[in-house]
């Protein structure tokens, strides 16, 4: 009896030791699942993106009840290198954010998942056909599969001041070439009281697109081949190369002391009221008006960036932000809902509305409250993406490539080198980089 | 016998944990770079074993070696200027009182300034545009100097940045060897009728020898390991005419992610390194010291 009862005893105590974990392990599949996301918001704070991605993260938790997304804000600038590096030590996000530039770094690694199965292939042919700007989805698709979802759309504009052009005795329209340009900063500069032409921030640190860059795509329609050979020592890049140094060289439209300056210097400097005109990424518009030092701030423009005819505009070059899902996430089918989510109907019209993005969806762009005055800056972008929207090609790294055109740039004004060497140099950076 | 096996051992325990911290975070780190540095790393993935491919292709390079001719003029002309400006402050602010107190106090200032802070500063004070330089420069004809966009000004302010930071550390160096001369000698001096040249020349040098020699090397070595004064005040430009060779290396490594090469160049810094290093034990030991 005293060994039934040590047995019966022994027995149940297995039990109990076996059915813990699988009580605990019922209790952890009840758990939320949490899905962590890299990006450059910070849901705590104010602005507009910011309250848009609050509000979708709000409303798919309120859908899905087991998930729980974590919003881990990381700086912008290193957001991919860091997701590949995470991908490399085996602890990459769920999801990571990544901009245009870098989608090179995502799209020739071994990082990121496939979301045509688990994203793209659930949308109807409607939404597909609703999408404003189908290149992003080309730049971003490797051999069938698709690496990354497009959620918001940025280019560069021309953008003037106003009262400046007035003076001048010019239209807008004059602004539609690069020739127009020139002649409107010749007439814009009074070099003695400090206000030029155009302004150019040709550092090779914190750069951005400068009429060069932007000039030879319009010429060739690019600057890769299909295979990533950049295509930058060429005639037409040597007479885009040779218009800029002009501006400061011959024309003197543009100070000298822009081979020393980095774009956010010149945005300074073109809010401070010291140039006429600058080529500035759109996103930067409302932030140039608040910052308009002697000058009034609705006086700020935009155009489309110019082209070398009147027929042909410049290229609207389409960069931004997509997602990328980690493909060695265990929370990989969440993750993916959550991109779906951020890029379904309603969360685009939050990327406009309060985030103050270009429409990425045609119904959107087609929406009547698009016409009004506060969106003529998005109204326009949106038209220049439709017109001469140009994506380049995901897997080329071209994360520098604009920095390769300032340094020839800055060559070339200095006398160091000839536009051709200056544009080998240039290529060469490049094609190291691929 | 047990006693004297555990006395051999103390030693050993007690540098243990800074060679396990020397190991962690140098010897490791540096054994990974030179592998990097023998393989093909493209976009942070090792691809394929190259051999010594990436040091031909670095000492090839024209871009590295025209950074390699910035760092010299800049690395030259940084040490001369700071020190020979350490060590007149060193020698003004000896004795001790309360203006050189306080001097020593303002000279010490830019020493305090977090390198990146200083450097920002001085590129608004050399800005032509927005900054101060116009109003300097202007009184004396050069209105329309713009510092950082010439070649040849844009290494004078880098120089300038160099000897405006550091020379406090110099001044620091050396007035601790200037106060440890006892003042008998040039007492001793000055009754046997030595003027100030003489007891310069035959007391003070001789017995700064080492501390001169530990600030120049010390300098030597930071000057050639610059990265912070020309990121942020030139940006390495323009035209790369200040793109120092710890510059075109971060921008290998960290911008242009071209591993491979980054990490070659990185290890023939090293190797640098310890040339000076080895220059530095050699000097020391024909001091005598050593």
């Amino acid at each position: 009896m005293a060994i039934s009862t040590t047995r019966r005893a022994a027995l149940a105590g297995t039990a109990a030791a076996l059915a813990v974990p699988m009580i605990w392990r019922r209790a952890d599949a009840q758990a939320p699942t949490t899905v962590t996301m890299w990006t450059f918001l910070d849901t705590t704070k104010p602005g507009g993106r910011e309250t848009a991605l609050k509000q979708m993260v709000d409303s798919f938790e309120a859908k899905n009840p087991n998930v729980k997304i974590r919003v881990e804000p990381q700086v912008w600038t290193t957001l991919a290198e860091k997701f590949v590096l995470g991908h490399n030590t085996r602890n990459a996000p769920d999801i990571g954010w990544v901009n245009a530039e870098n989608l090179g770094l995502i799209l020739n690694t071994d990082a990121a998942a496939d979301l045509k199965p688990v994203v793209l292939d659930t949308w109807s042919a409607q939404r597909r056909a609703d999408l404003a700007v189908p290149a992003a989805l080309d730049a971003v698709t490797v051999d069938g599969k698709v690496l990354a979802m497009p959620l918001m759309a940025i280019t560069w504009t021309l953008m003037y001041r106003r009262d400046l052009l007035a003076q001048t005795g010019l239209t807008p329209d004059t602004l539609k070439t690069w020739d127009g340009v020139l002649e409107a900063a010749k007439r814009m500069t009074k070099e003695a009281s400090g206000v030029w032409g155009l302004g150019l921030g040709l550092a090779t640190e914190r750069f951005s697109a400068t009429p060069a860059v932007l000039a030879t795509i319009g010429l060739q329609n690019g600057i890769f081949t299909n295979d990533c050979k950049p295509r930058i020592a060429t005639g037409d890049a040597e007479r885009a190369l040779a218009w800029q140094a002009d501006l400061i060289t011959k024309h003197r439209v543009t100070p000298r002391e822009a081979v020393a300056m980095t774009s956010d210097d010149a945005i300074d400097q073109f809010a401070a009221g010291r140039y006429g005109m600058m080529i500035v990424a759109n996103s930067r518009f409302e932030q140039i008006q608040r910052t308009a030092a002697g000058w009034n701030k609705d006086d700020l423009a935009q155009v489309g960036i110019p082209g070398w005819s009147e027929q042909k505009g410049g290229p609207a070059i389409i960069t931004g932000w997509f997602a990328v899902a980690w493909r060695n996430s265990p929370r990989l089918r969440q993750a993916a809902a959550f991109i779906d989510h951020m890029t379904n109907a309603d969360a685009m019209a939050l990327w406009q509305t309060p985030g103050g993005q270009v429409p990425m969806l045609k119904s959107l762009a087609a929406d009547p409250r698009m016409d009004a005055p506060a969106n003529a800056p998005l109204r326009l972008v949106a038209n220049e993406f439709s017109a001469n929207g140009f994506m380049m090609p995901g897997r080329c790294n071209w994360s520098r490539t604009l920095s390769d055109f300032n340094l020839a740039t800055q060559q070339v004004v200095l006398g160091q080198r000839t536009a051709p060497e200056a544009l080998r140099i240039a290529e060469r950076a490049t094609q190291e980089r691929q | 016998m047990e006693t004297r096996r555990a006395e051999f051992w103390v030693p050993y325990r007690l540098i243990a944990p800074a060679v396990a911290l020397e190991a962690a975070l140098v010897i490791g780190p540096l054994l990974v770079g030179f592998w990097y540095s023998l393989h093909n790393v493209r976009f942070f993935q090792i691809r394929s074993f190259v051999g010594w491919d990436n040091y031909v292709r670095v000492v090839t390079s024209p871009e590295v070696l025209e950074s390699l001719l910035a760092t010299t003029i800049f690395a030259f002309f940084a040490l001369i200027l700071t020190f020979v400006l350490g060590f007149a402050l060193a020698l003004w602010l000896e004795r001790d009182g309360r203006s050189a107190t306080l001097m020593r106090a303002v000279v010490l200032v830019p020493y305090m300034i977090a390198m990146l802070v200083g450097s920002m500063l001085l590129k608004w004070l050399f800005s032509h545009e927005a900054g101060l330089s116009q109003l300097v420069l202007g009184p004396l004809g050069m209105g329309n100097t713009s510092i950082l966009a010439n070649p040849k000004s844009a290494m004078a302010a880098l120089v300038f940045n160099a000897m405006w930071r550091d020379a406090a550390f110099a001044m620091i160096m050396l007035l601790a060897g200037l106060k440890s001369i006892p003042p008998s000698l040039h007492l001793a001096a000055r009754v046997d009728g030595a003027d100030a040249w003489m007891r310069f020349r035959r007391i003070t040098l001789p017995l700064l020898r080492i501390p001169i020699l530990i600030t120049v090397v010390r300098l030597l070595i930071h000057f050639v390991n610059i990265l912070t004064f020309p990121l942020i005040l030139t940006g390495g430009g323009p035209g790369n005419a200040t793109e120092v060779v710890v510059l075109r290396m971060f921008r290998l490594g960290f911008q242009d992610h071209i591993l491979g090469p980054a990490n070659a160049l990185a290890i023939l810094v090293f190797l640098a390194n310890l040339l000076l290093v080895a220059m530095l034990l050699l000097l020391f030991r024909r001091a005598g010291r050593l």
